[in-house]
């Protein structure tokens, strides 16, 4: 008898559990988006490609800067609103200000490939 | 009554298999209350630029407050 120990049963299948949550995310169910780190990123892999897909309205071109290395890609830029002249703001939704973040992926990615598309 | 509404190109992901998600996509839609007679509905303009929707929404000669001077 060996007291002081979990059932290792039990804790693979808690370990299983919690990549299964992971993996059970609420892709294309009613919630809302607005919440989170900006820009907000889907990735998908297509073939043999990963597919991200990063949404940032109103984030010009030239305000925008992206790098690969290694595994890891980072998205940086300025997102900028200009309401113009004489306007008040009587509600506002939309922040603007700089933003810079890096995702991961789990393969070693070919910086030469990566291809940068704007929808 | 404003409504808004837009309805996404879903074939752009077939064959993707999502392995990270942080947003939902999907149609949408948002309504706003105006107060009735306030805006001229003829001269309401929409932009649409960066994915930014800009509308515009000219207050009715009618709706205008009149402006009482000083003396």
């Amino acid at each position: 008898m060996v007291l002081g120990f979990v059932d290792p049963f039990d804790a693979l299948f808690r370990f299983q559990r919690a990549l299964d949550q992971q993996l059970d995310s609420d892709w294309l169910e009613n919630a809302t988006s607005g919440v989170g780190s900006f820009p907000p990123i889907n990735v998908f892999r297509h073939g043999n490609d990963f597919v991200a897909i990063i949404e940032m309205p109103g984030v010009s071109k030239n305000d925008l800067a992206l790098e690969v290395r290694r595994n890891a890609i980072r998205i940086s830029g300025n997102k900028a609103i200009d309401y113009g002249g004489n306007a008040s703001v009587h509600r506002r939704e939309r922040v603007a200000g700089r933003f810079d973040r890096t995702i991961t992926l789990p393969v070693q990615l070919d910086s030469d490939r990566v291809r940068r598309q704007r929808a | 009554m404003l409504s808004v509404a837009g309805r996404i190109d879903f074939s752009k992901y077939e064959k993707m298999q999502p392995v990270y998600t942080e947003y939902n996509v999907g149609y949408y839609r948002r309504s706003f209350n105006l107060s009735p007679n306030s805006f001229d509905e003829h001269e309401i303009s929409a932009e649409m630029k960066e994915g930014v929707l800009t509308l515009r929404l000219p207050k009715a000669e009618r709706a205008k407050s009149r402006k009482i001077p000083l003396r």
